[in-house]
């Protein structure tokens, strides 16, 4: 049979004047979620089903570990005391946080709030159509570049022509006329 | 072998991996008083009335189904129970919570006009002197008075015999009544 402790009403009363100086100082710098394996681990030992051995590799690392300690008490004293009921406001914001876009699943991605579902493929083949949409686009805008260069080349290369023919119409038009008036230069 | 209970926690949680809304639904009316009790001990342990524990628990449903739900993952049926569980995932939010919250800020127009008087009002706070008790002396302590753990399970946790709490217990206090003469006297 274990012995109690006795604690006197007068002894409660003087830990409440200190109490105050030795809470823990919460720990700074990094999240209080453990890993996994440590938080089935507390669960375990606070539901008694954890072996010899857990039990003992869970001691010793709150042994080391105040900030895993003091998350250890919360989650003891929070086990022991009497259910809460949860109000129906939580109720209602809790069931909107399951959004889909958060959520991938076997049905993939949900949209707009669940109602859209849109498997995984799909993503796949939208992702795919994109890619030849990108590539066709950039094909047809080389095209007709070559195509503009082509017809300007073209059209520069007449205009060069004309001048030229005109250039010698006008010479042999006006040799002809210096021929007819038999004029020598 | 798993019990009915850790089957039906099995099944449930792999539904809400899997992305099924209905299943989340039925988590939600299942669980959201587990994890609001256990918000609200928190917080209360804390020495914080329960205005944020809305936010606080609806804050550990978002992290439940966060990035992909990785942290449901995480749960091992064949440990722990799932109620139990979200104990101690709720107590860590919770002191996460604690740990990022600032100093509250009033406007100044919302402070009572005996705060703006010349003479405080303020009790003086009890003065400790630093390392009138040990580490390990608070410890137990807080773990007697706050948490009302029994010396058995103290001397579990801290890995040490249970008449070594007592007798440390017992120690602390004569430390204790020691200086309080002495300061009254």
């Amino acid at each position: 049979m274990t012995r109690k402790t006795l604690i006197t009403r007068a002894d409660k009363a003087l830990w409440e004047r200190v109490r105050e100086a030795y809470q823990p100082a919460p720990a700074k710098g990094r999240t209080r979620i453990p890993d996994g394996d440590t938080t089935n681990l507390i669960a375990a030992v606070l539901d008694g089903v954890a072996s010899e051995a857990d039990r003992r590799a869970l001691m010793k690392r709150l042994r080391r570990d105040p900030a895993l300690m003091d998350l250890y008490l919360a989650a003891r004293a929070a086990r022991a005391a009497a259910p809460v009921e949860a109000p129906q406001s939580l109720r209602a914001l809790a069931r909107h946080v399951y959004t889909p876009s958060a959520n991938k699943g076997r049905n993939g991605n949900r949209l707009g709030g669940g109602g859209i579902a849109v498997p995984r493929w799909g993503w796949v083949a939208a992702s795919m159509l994109a890619v030849l949409l990108a590539a066709g686009g950039y094909w047809l805008g080389q095209e007709s570049a070559t195509r503009v260069a082509d017809n300007g080349n073209a059209g520069a290369e007449t205009e060069i022509a004309n001048d030229v023919d005109l250039e010698d119409q006008n010479q042999e038009a006006g040799s002809g006329l210096f021929d007819a008036l038999d004029i020598d230069f | 072998m798993l019990s009915d209970r850790r089957k039906h926690d099995l099944d449930l949680v792999q539904r809400l991996i899997d992305g099924d809304t209905e299943a989340w639904e039925r988590f939600v009316d299942e669980f959201s008083s587990a994890i609001f009790g256990a918000v609200i001990n928190t917080l209360r342990r804390s020495g914080h009335g329960p205005d944020d524990s809305n936010d606080v628990a609806q804050d550990v449903f978002v992290r439940l189904c966060k990035d992909d739900c990785r942290l449901l993952k995480q749960f091992d049926p064949k440990r722990a129970g799932l109620k139990t569980w979200l104990g101690v995932i709720a107590s860590s939010v919770t002191i996460d919570h604690l740990r990022k919250q600032k100093a509250p800020n009033t406007p100044l127009d919302d402070l009572p006009e005996e705060v703006g008087s010349v003479q405080p009002v303020t009790p003086d706070p009890v003065k400790i002197p630093k390392g009138l008790l040990s580490e390990r002396q608070a410890m137990i302590l807080r773990m007697l008075y706050d948490e009302d753990m029994d010396a058995a399970e103290i001397g579990d946790l801290l890995g040490i015999d249970s008449q070594t709490v007592r007798s440390t217990h017992h120690k602390a206090l004569v430390k204790l009544r020691k200086y309080f003469r002495k300061d009254f006297d």
